[in-house]
Order: C-alpha cells, then structure tokens, then sequence
C-alpha cells in the first residue's frame, strides 16, 4: 500500500497540482509566470477559437477511435482464438512496430504519402489513380497517422479479454442456433466488453491531446488541443493557459473513464 | 419406435489418430442411450459429430431420417447441456432459457409461455432474475437443462452434464434428469465415465473403447453378459480368469483355469467356444458366496488378505493358490462370522455366473 501511495503522489498527484497551480496563475509580459489567483485562463478555454479546436479535437479522436475499433476487434479477436503457438506469433507482429520509434514511423509515413511515395506509385501502377494526389498534410494524412499510431493500443486489450472468452460458450450459442454473425454480436461482444471499454480510452485519450502526428502528416494544417497546449507551453511561453487546458481535459478523460469502467450488473455480487 | 438417430459407419481422424473408429448405431424415439467410456474412448468426439462442431471424416449421421452430416450447428435440431454447462454470464437465467428460442425468431408472447413453462418444470421459480455466478451447481445445471430442452429439440445431448456435482446432489438429478426425460419422451444421448449414471439412467449403453462401440444393450444386458473384458471392468467390477474349454455338454462347460481350478460355466452356447479353447471367464464380485465348506462344484479357496467396510457390503481380497487374489462383495451383515484377515473361505459361486467372455 505505501510505495503505491509514494507512486501515486509523485507521479499523479503531484504532477497534477502544480498543473492545476499554474492554471490559476498569470504571466507576465514575458511569459513568466506569476503567482497571482485568476480565472483568466479558464476564460479563454472556452473562447470560441479554441472551442473550434477542440470539437475537431473531439471529431478526430472520436473517428480515430471508432477506424481502430472497427480494424482491430476482428483482427485481435482472431489472433485470440488461434492456437497457442500461433497466436503467441500473430500477437509478436502487432507489437514488432514498438522496436522503432515512434516518431520515425510518423518520419516512414511522410515518405509512404507524399507525392512520389510508395502510395502514389502502387495506386498509379494499379490505374487507380490517374495522377499523383497529394495525401500529405491531409486530414486524410492525419487520420491515417492517428490510426496507424493508435491500433495496437486498441487491439491488446480486446485481445487480452478474448483470449479469456469460454470457448464453450460460443458452442453453446450456436447449439442454440445462432448464427455465427449473432454468435459474436450477443456472446462474443458483450463478453469482450471490458476490453472494449480499455482499448477506447486507450485509443481516445491520447489521441485527444496527440501533437506529434498532427505536425508532422498534417503539416499543422490541422491543429488539434494537443498542438494548442503544446504551443501554449513552447512557443506561446502562456503556461497557465495551457495548464487550464490540460486541466479542463484531465476532467473531460476522467469523466469519460468513469462511465466506460462502470462494472456491469453481471458481474456485481 | 423409430429410429431417430442412424449413424452409418462414422468415422473421425484427427491427422493419424482415429477418435471415432467406423461407429454405426441407432438410437429410437424417446430412448436414451448412454456412451459410456474413459476418457479419450471417442465418445466425446461422438458426441460433437452429433451436434455438428466436428465433421466425420467418413460416414454418415440421420436424425429423424434426414442426413444431417453437412448441416451447420446452428441448423441441426440437436441441444446440448455443456460439461461446463455454459450459462451465458451477462444474461439472467431467464435470458439464458430464452436464447434458443429468441435466435429461432419465437414471438414475444409464445417465448414467455414457454420459458415459464420451463422455469417451473426444473423448479427454479424465482431465480429467473438471477446470473449464473449467484446459482449453486445444482441451479446451474437446471438452467444448462432448461436452456437445451425449451426449443424442443428432436433431440438432447448431455455432456457429462452431472460430473461436477457432489455425490449425493449427482443421484438426486440422476433420478430427476430421467424423469423429465421421460414425461417429454425426448430422445438423448448422454455421455459419461461414471458407469453408476450410465446404469442409473440408460435405455441403452454403448460402452465405448478406443474409438469403437464394443459392446451396446441394456445395462442388465452389458452388467450380466459382458462381451469383452474390456466391458466386463468397466461397468462394474470383474474377477477375470484365465481358462480352458475341457468339454461341453447340454449340462454345463467344463473349464480349468490357468490356476488349476476345474470349474463348471452355463451349457455352451451355439457360437460358443469349442472345447480345447482358450478362454477368459469373468465373475462378479457379489456373485461370489463366501463358505466354510467347500461345494462339490465351483468353490475356491483363500486367505483373506484385504477388506474394506463399505457401509451397505464389505469388499473382501482373498488370495488363492499361486497367489490369485479374487474380489468379493458380501453384505456388511456376515462380518461378524468371517472376513477376519488371514481366514481361510471358499469362494462359491453357480455355472450360471461365469460368463465366457470374446477373446
């Protein structure tokens, strides 16, 4: 118990406080900042310039989330229910991209997207496209980028829960007549629900407030929240502002994070 | 009666191992008949044949005179209570009941009648807002039975469906599980190791081994004729002897057994081994009568080596000549007269209890 609390407080709670601090503070002409109590950082949260960025915030990351659930679940769930050995196989491929970092896959991409990249060149070869088209600094890039950056996060822990799924319950559904489609929609879902639930915030969360994908693939054509605090913190030298952010969106995930980890009636006692 | 279920020469091979070895039989109408065999015998492999999660590698399967061999699971008329009963975990009991017949598109009302129907006939009013993790075993195994038989299958398959519970609750619903199977006359096929159950409740028994039905009939008809020995130790317990065919006659079958006990057996039957045959005999341990004198015919002595109380009987080890140890169940009541160890009985027994088994 007390060298969790010791890790809670340094690495959670203390953290936290000096971000909800700072976002009370002013700053000066400069960008220092000063210690003085204000709400004038929480004011501007809620500008409509910002409010404009965080709904697409929102929207990407919500998108991002759904394409990962919608490409991952059916990969994680047939990586699960494969036999041991092959699954311990399939499972080292979805975790081989971790070995490089993660910013130079984002570097990898813009050579895959830009006009003579390798996506160009093999839609060209194919006659899909006619000519070039420049995906590079697209929201169509940064989608892609987000998605390609946030899949593992989503399939893991569905796998995780599928792998633990009672083999013998989807026989029964079936015995029962359902179909292998209503086998997975009211056995297998419902049962891999708490890996559902992880791998959306998993996805969600970070995807909100990612900075990095969005410069590099979207050119900062499109910034999202995370490129605003990063900018607040960097270049902008206003830390209080981009504290009240961070704090404002600490609560939004918290909140969220609530509701997805309500224990089913299920599994209550 | 009819034939409701054919199997015709069913074989599975799974690479080089054969699980089911060129199986045919029938089960009638409303019959149940009981798979009995250890474990790794084929008659789990059977039984997901019949319910559609393994295709034969050859033969064929007929449930109510329509080859079903290529038929998906989910389309066979065929319910099955799991092993491990595989009650859904985020449906009540009463979602559980409901599921076949909300998969077959039953309407609204008819699937209320019917579960309530089947909620009452297993005796499990009031639970049906329960999950399965707040039922006993008992309970479980009523849901997994009620879930199989509210769609009203041609036929219901139970999967070693009592194994995990205590001993006293298993013969409880060994008594109960017949009686619903015969007031809805549904034909079913259990499967078990446990040669008690398959007593307790078969029409039939088909004891398995090594992938082949070895021998099929009523359980008085396998208990007292078994074919093999093989079937003589598994349901039941054996005294297996070694023997040869001296002569036979319309008055009995003169055998000498490996010891050189000279016995006498029923009169030989048509087919039944000539004389100079080697034989194996098997008696059963209560059909010995333990005596203090020997008889003119059929008696072997020994030393009592071992005994076990076993509340109702006693189960007794005597060692004979060349140290041939021989079971025997005796009522408990005699305990006071004999069995002390190191006495010395003889082991009587009638021509009619040596059974001549197929080499």
């Amino acid at each position: 118990m007390a060298p969790m609390l010791v890790w809670l407080v340094l690495f959670a709670v203390l953290p936290l406080g000096i971000l909800g601090i700072y976002s009370f503070c002013q700053r000066d002409d400069i960008g220092r900042v000063v210690f003085a109590f204000s709400w004038e950082s929480y004011g501007r949260v809620f500008d409509p310039r910002y409010l404009h960025i965080l709904v697409r915030s929102l929207g990407y990351a919500s998108l991002t989330t759904l394409l990962c659930l919608v490409l991952g679940y059916p990969a994680a769930y047939y990586i699960a229910r494969r036999p041991e050995r092959l699954r311990q196989r399939l499972l080292l491929l979805v975790m081989v991209p971790f070995w490089t970092s993660f910013l130079i896959r984002t570097y990898a991409w813009i050579q895959i997207l830009k006009g003579h990249g390798l996506f160009n060149t093999v839609l060209q070869s194919l006659h899909i496209l006619a000519a070039p088209v420049d995906w590079l600094y697209t929201p169509t890039a940064v989608m892609i980028g987000l998605v390609y950056s946030f899949l593992p996060f989503m399939m893991l822990p569905i796998f995780a829960s599928a792998e633990k799924l009672d083999g013998d319950l989807l026989e029964a559904a079936r015995d029962l007549g359902a179909g292998p489609v209503r086998v997975f929609s009211s056995v297998a879902i419902p049962l891999t629900r708490s890996g559902i639930a992880a791998g959306i915030i998993l996805v969600f969360v970070p995807a909100i407030g990612m900075f990095a994908v969005t410069d590099l693939l979207g050119g900062a054509q499109v910034p999202l929240i995370g490129n605003v605090i990063q900018n607040q913190f960097l270049q902008a030298r206003n830390w209080p502002f981009g504290a009240a952010l961070g704090v404002v969106f600490t609560l939004l995930f918290a909140i969220s994070y609530g509701l997805l980890q309500r224990t089913p009636k299920w599994e209550r006692t | 009666m009819s034939a409701e279920i054919e199997l015709k020469g069913v074989s599975k091979r799974f690479g080089t191992v054969t699980a089911v070895d060129d199986v045919s039989l029938t089960v009638e109408s409303g019959e149940l008949l009981t798979l009995l065999g250890p474990s790794g015998c084929g008659k789990t492999t059977l039984l997901r044949l019949l319910s559609g999660f393994e295709s034969p590698s050859s033969g064929s399967i007929l449930v109510g005179g329509v080859d079903v061999t290529a038929v998906q699971p989910n389309k066979r008329d065929i319910n099955q209570v799991f092993q491990s009963y595989a009650l859904f975990p985020h449906l009540t009991v009463w979602d559980n009941i409901a599921f076949g017949l909300r998969m077959r598109g039953d309407a609204a009302p008819e699937i209320e009648t019917k579960v309530k129907a089947a909620v009452a006939l297993v005796s499990l009013e009031g639970m049906e807002g329960r999950y399965a993790h707040q039922l006993s075993g008992g309970q479980r195994q009523r849901v997994a039975l009620a879930r199989a038989i509210v769609p009203e299958p041609r036929v219901l398959l139970l999967d070693e469906p009592l194994s995990a519970l205590d001993a006293k609750l298993r013969r409880e619903m060994q008594v109960e599980l017949k009686r619903l199977q015969r007031k809805l006359g549904l034909t079913t096929i259990l499967v078990t190791h446990d040669q008690e159950e398959a007593l307790a409740m078969s029409d039939r028994i088909a004891v398995m081994h090594a992938g082949r039905v070895e021998q099929l009939g009523s359980g008085v008809e396998v208990y007292n004729g078994p074919r093999t020995a093989f079937v003589a130790q598994f349901l039941g317990e054996s005294n297996l002897l070694k023997a040869t065919v001296m002569a036979t006659s319309g008055a009995g079958t003169s055998l000498r057994t490996a010891e050189g006990w000279l016995l006498v057996g029923s009169p030989a039957a048509e087919n039944g081994p000539p004389e100079g045959a080697e034989v194996t005999i098997s008696i059963r341990p209560e059909r010995l009568k333990l005596s203090r004198e020997p008889r003119h015919t059929n008696s072997i002595m020994g030393k009592v080596i071992e005994r076990t109380f076993l509340g109702a009987s006693a189960r007794l080890v005597l060692e004979g000549d060349h140290g041939r140890r021989l079971t025997v169940v005796a009522p408990e009541e005699s305990k006071d007269q004999c069995c002390a160890l190191g006495e010395e009985w003889f082991c009587c027994f009638e021509p009619a209890d040596v059974v001549l088994l197929k080499h």
